[in-house]
């Protein structure tokens, strides 16, 4: 039974876990139920109406109220009922929900009425309800402390024993004892399995194995129901699959009946898969040709062989509904072999073959026909062929002798010996033979001798033979050699003139006062550019005395005209009437004193043949040449002058080249004289020629 | 003197030459003075000479002539 008390907390309880509520009260414990404005609204209060017993229950009557207060004037009054009284309906609730906060110990009423109030202690509203709270009730009486103790057993109802069936097996007395004892059995229907199980124990039964229709097997739990899974149908057929079926299984499948076709051509019914025994058939008969051959047994064979007329061949084929004999072919051939017709002939028919003429060709060993005649097959003729004339000739067509010969006949005939005579080409008979017609012999011919004029080559050759003269090895005129064939006009080319390079010692002016000096010549183009060889002029255009040189330092060097007389002026187009030209810009001063009286010509002339003479001698313009330097003439000086044509560089012999004191300029000496004069005045005694030429130096490529 | 460009020394051309004042002259009927100029390029063995021509106040010395040099296309530049 529950208490009074354990209803109270329980109620507590619900209060105490609800979160709106600010304060609560429950039963009297704590005393009079208070409510004053001291109070935590919400506030709950629980107090015990009555309680009652019915059957089977006592019932706890409560009376719930929840206070709150509202702002001033009520203004909120609804929003304050609304809350308390879901904070009320929330206590029903958890009573119908015992699992949340109360054992499930309690039923409640379902329907509940409650009441709005205000509270005028607190100027509050809220609700009021009452809740009626079942709890089981049995009447016990065992414990009630009833008269004082101890309470006397046997007082109550003795406690029976009944089995599952609900049949009394024992019975007990109150406040006895009974011990189940023994087992029981268990067992399936067929008794094929048994086992014993305790009174209380748990038998746990194995488990069976099922084998389906299809052989698998599955484990499954015993005392249930087993379906298995049903087989696949069979497949019935005859041995040639002309008859096939299927049978469920387990089922069966009748086979329908076959008809038999006997020998006679009836027919019946019977059984499939029963053995079928025919009625035997009457012998057949055979004809050929609408012939009786024979009698063959039913199911037999005859073999009737079709024969050529003799032996054992045989012939013939079925061709669709007949038996036919193949035509007989007849080869016509000659008697060397080759066909002339065929002819296929039915069988048993008769043929005439008619064999062609022969024909007779008759020719010369020179395949000439000679004639042509036709002759019967298998008969003879007679041909008769014309006798042969043979005439002898030489081998030109000139006839010795004619004779007749019979066809394929034979014949003598001499022919006279030929005579061989040997002459040279001078006509002397050298041999004389007689050669046998045909016959072949054998005259040597003398070799002939080769040598040349002096002999000092001799050699012979064979009549009608080559003899390969040996080449002949030449020495040119530069002393090279080559090879040539013998007996040809040997051409020698002309040895090049040597190379001479005259190469002057080096110009003693070191500092180029204008450009093409002496000293920009060995400079830049002389010595470093140019190859060439010294030209002369001829003498006969000028004779000049002397030359000489200006200082190498002369201040007129480039800076006047070139070729100038003593003072200064232009020489060319001017009468000469100063002997001695100067060209400042080599530094060479030079006496045209014997020009002036020898030859009666104006400088100017002289000037304009001298340079077209030299561009006939070397092919270049007046603008290459330069006049030799002064350093250049010594260098080229030779004393071995032998020949009467004077060469610049054997014009002189040695000690022509002098410090003048003579020849100047603007009374500064010049440096060095080349004088032809055999004075001694000089100091200088100077050797021939006598002419000395004008001389320009040009750079040329070829040699003189 | 070095002059590195390529310069036209009076008639001819030159790179790269060295040059120096070797003579100063002065023509006093003329009143003009001369000098003259050395120039050797690198690598060669040749000098050319030239001489250039100047009107000449009183107040001229070498210093002036070379001053004047160093005005003239040719010298320009030399270091």
């Amino acid at each position: 039974m529950t208490s009074y008390n354990e209803v109270n907390a329980d109620l507590t309880t619900i209060a105490s876990r609800h979160d709106q509520l600010g304060s609560y009260q429950i039963g009297f414990q704590e005393g009079d139920i208070i409510l004053d404005k001291d109070n935590v609204f919400p506030r709950l209060m629980g107090s015990l109406e009555n309680t009652q017993i019915e059957t089977g229950h006592i019932v706890y009557t409560y009376t719930l109220g929840i206070a709150d207060i509202p702002r001033e004037d009520f203004e909120d009054a609804d929003e304050v009922y609304s809350d308390t009284l879901q904070i009320l309906t929330d206590f029903f609730a958890e009573f119908k929900n015992p699992q949340i906060l109360v054992a499930n110990k309690y039923e409640v009423e379902t329907s509940a009425t409650f009441e709005p109030v205000t509270w005028g202690e607190i100027d509050g509203v809220g609700w009021t309800v009452e809740i009626e709270i079942k709890c089981p009730y049995t009447f016990d009486a065992c414990n009630a402390p009833l008269g004082g103790s101890p309470i006397e057993v046997g007082t109550c109802d003795p406690v029976s024993i009944k089995n599952a069936a609900g049949d009394v097996i024992e019975t007990v007395a109150s406040g006895g004892e009974y011990t189940i004892a023994g087992s029981g059995t268990v067992e399936n229907s067929d008794a094929s399995y048994s086992n014993t199980v305790n009174v209380g124990d748990t038998l746990i039964l194995p488990d069976i194995t099922v084998t389906d229709s299809d052989g698998s097997t599955s484990s499954l739990p015993s005392v249930q129901n087993v379906v298995c899974t049903p087989g696949a149908d069979a497949t019935v057929e005859n041995s040639d699959t002309s008859y096939t079926n299927t049978v469920a299984s387990g089922g069966t499948l009748v086979l329908p009946d076959i008809t038999v076709t006997d020998s006679d051509g009836s027919t019946f019914t019977q059984p499939s898969v029963v053995n079928v025994v025919c009625s035997l058939a009457a012998d057949g008969t055979v004809n050929v040709n609408s012939v009786f051959f024979d009698n063959v047994a039913s199911g037999g064979t005859l073999n009737i062989q079709v024969r050529q007329s003799s032996g054992s061949t045989l012939i013939g084929s079925k061709q669709g509904a007949y038996f036919r004999i193949p035509d007989s072919v007849i080869t016509l051939d000659n008697t060397d072999g080759t066909t002339l017709s065929t002819t296929n002939v039915l069988a048993t028919d008769a043929s005439t073959i008619t064999a062609p003429d022969a024909t007779a060709v008759i020719k010369n060993t020179l395949n000439a026909v000679l004639r042509s005649e036709l002759v019967p097959s298998n008969v003879s003729e007679d041909i008769i062929i014309g006798d042969a004339t043979i005439n002898i000739n030489q081998s030109d067509g000139t006839l010795i002798a004619s004779a007749t010969v019979t066809a394929e006949g034979s014949g003598v005939y001499n022919v006279a010996d030929s005579t061989v005579n040997v002459v040279n080409t001078l006509g002397s008979v050298l041999s004389s033979n007689s050669v046998k017609a045909t016959v072949t012999d054998t005259v040597l011919a003398p070799d002939a001798n080769v040598e040349n004029s002096d002999s000092s080559y001799t050699n012979t050759v064979a009549s009608g033979g080559t003899l390969t003269l040996p080449d002949i090895t030449v020495t040119d005129s530069d002393g090279s050699t080559f090879t040539q064939p013998s007996v040809v006009n040997v051409v020698c080319s002309l040895a090049p003139n040597p190379t001479v390079y005259c190469r002057p010692s080096n110009c003693v002016q070191s500092v180029s006062y204008a450009n093409g000096d002496a000293a920009f010549s060995k400079e830049d183009l002389f010595e470093h550019t140019q190859t060439g060889k010294i030209q002369q002029i001829d003498h006969s255009v000028a004779t000049p005395n002397h030359f000489n040189t200006l200082v190498y330092n002369d201040p007129e060097f480039g800076g006047t005209t070139r070729f100038t007389n003593d003072s200064g002026t232009d020489v060319f187009g001017t009468n000469p009437a100063n002997t001695l030209i100067y060209d400042n810009l080599q530094g060479v001063i030079f006496d045209v004193d014997d020009f002036r009286n020898d030859n009666r010509r104006t400088i100017a002339d002289a000037w304009t043949i001298a340079q077209a003479k030299s561009e006939t001698l070397n092919g270049k313009t007046y603008a290459t040449w330069y006049l030799a330097p002064i350093e250049y003439m010594i260098a080229v000086v030779d004393e071995d002058w032998t020949t009467t044509e004077p060469r610049l560089y054997n014009a002189f012999g040695a000690g022509v080249i002098a410090m003048s004191s003579t020849y100047f300029r603007g009374g500064i000496a010049g440096k060095y004289y080349i004088s032809n004069s055999t004075s001694t005045s000089s100091g200088i005694v100077v050797k021939t020629p006598t002419n000395f030429n004008m001389i320009y130096m040009a750079f040329i490529e070829d040699g003189i | 003197m070095k002059q590195a460009a390529l310069k036209t020394f009076q008639d001819i051309e030159l790179k790269n030459f060295t040059w120096e004042v070797v003579a100063v002259s002065y023509n006093w009927l003329t009143n003009k003075a001369s000098v003259e100029v050395h120039a050797l390029e690198d690598g060669k063995t040749l000098k050319h000479s030239r001489t250039f021509e100047f009107d000449c106040p009183e107040e001229w010395t070498s210093e002036t002539a070379l001053s004047e040099l160093l005005k003239l296309e040719t010298f320009e530049g030399s270091i």
